[in-house]
């Protein structure tokens, strides 16, 4: 080979002592029969191997048939990823809200979800809140009271009623 | 190397019912170049042994993912030298010596082998290139000992060619001079 030609003479140039001394043997010794040896335990050792079925998508020849692909490792990877982005997409659309965003809502959205979750609000809550105040600038009207009590008095107990009264 | 046996081992080993015909081509062709090269890193032959399975059954078990782009003996060799340079790292972690140390140890080790039988100046030779940086034994090795092109050392190594010259020209230099000096 030429290269090899080419390596001796750059050595020789480099260093006369070990361009003569790459012609010697280096010493090192091996078993008798080892290498007979190594194949043999080697393969005794890949027959214990998990066999696999996959093949790779830039090994698949001419020869193999179009529907070998669907049993390839990037199909399954790919997958995988999508399955992934799924679910990372379902966590992220479904973070719990911060104040920017409620920010976001008009009153009048406010209005209407309050008065559609009435029931899930503590009453203490509205102590606080400006409501209470707009309340109590409401006027109400006696026949509109004497109305409200006559179709709910059988939901109001004593005291309440008497309170109202 | 025979590139037409490397294609022939290639499609059966990446063909699942002669998957085992395949690897056993393998072996044949490149055990023995495979065990030279390391036995070159890391000198003793048990440790040669022991690093030459690792890399063989790796083989095995990666050799479905080898996609052709290098060639066949390129990604073996590169799997060979990975593994020895880890075997090394290890080695030198467990004992936690210095590079003195481990170069007198690994030269005395070389000496008392019953599988080395060198002369003095192979000897000799073994314990300057144990004093090369890393990179440069490398190169030194692939280059002098298995008489691999700059062009397939390059891609073994991942190093540029202009690199690898400069690489290869200190480390005859240094060998040299230890000679000289010894």
């Amino acid at each position: 080979m030429e290269y090899k030609k080419e390596i001796q003479d750059e050595l020789s140039e480099l260093s006369p002592l070990l361009a003569k001394m790459r012609q010697e043997p280096a010493g090192f010794i091996v078993p008798e029969n080892y290498f007979d040896y190594l194949s043999e335990s080697i393969m005794e050792q890949v027959k214990l191997e998990p066999k696999s079925d996959f093949v790779e998508p830039s090994n698949l020849s001419v020869s193999q048939p179009w529907y070998a692909f669907l049993f390839s490792r990037s199909l399954f990877a790919g997958l995988a990823s999508f399955a992934v982005l799924l679910v990372a997409m379902f966590f992220l659309l479904n973070q719990p809200s911060n104040g920017n965003e409620l920010a976001e809502i008009s009153s009048e959205e406010a209005e209407y979800y309050i008065a559609n979750h009435l029931d899930e609000f503590e009453l203490t809550l509205f102590l606080d809140s400006d409501l209470l105040g707009e309340i109590n600038e409401i006027e109400f009207d006696e026949n509109e009271i004497n109305q409200f009590l006559e179709d709910n008095i059988d939901e109001l107990d004593a005291a309440t009623l008497e309170q109202l009264l | 190397m025979n590139e037409s046996a490397d294609t022939q081992i290639l499609s059966l080993v990446q063909n699942p019912t002669r998957r085992e015909e395949g690897f056993r081509l393998l072996l044949q062709k490149y055990q023995e170049r495979l065990y030279w090269h390391i036995r070159r890193l890391v000198l003793d032959h048990e440790d040669t042994n022991d690093v030459l399975q690792n890399v063989l059954i790796k083989i095995y078990r990666n050799i479905q993912k080898f996609e052709g782009k290098a060639q066949l003996y390129t990604w073996l060799y590169r799997i060979a030298t990975n593994e020895s340079l880890t075997f090394l790292n290890k080695k030198k972690k467990k004992l936690a010596i210095s590079l003195d140390e481990e170069v007198v140890g690994l030269a005395n080790n070389l000496v008392a082998d019953e599988y080395f039988d060198g002369a003095q100046a192979q000897i000799k030779l073994q314990q300057a290139l144990l004093r090369l940086p890393e990179k440069q034994k490398l190169v030194f090795s692939l280059r002098y000992f298995e008489g691999l092109p700059y062009e397939e050392i390059s891609k073994i190594l991942e190093i540029s060619k202009g690199g690898l010259k400069a690489s290869y020209h200190h480390a005859v230099k240094k060998i040299e001079q230890f000679f000289k000096n010894s």
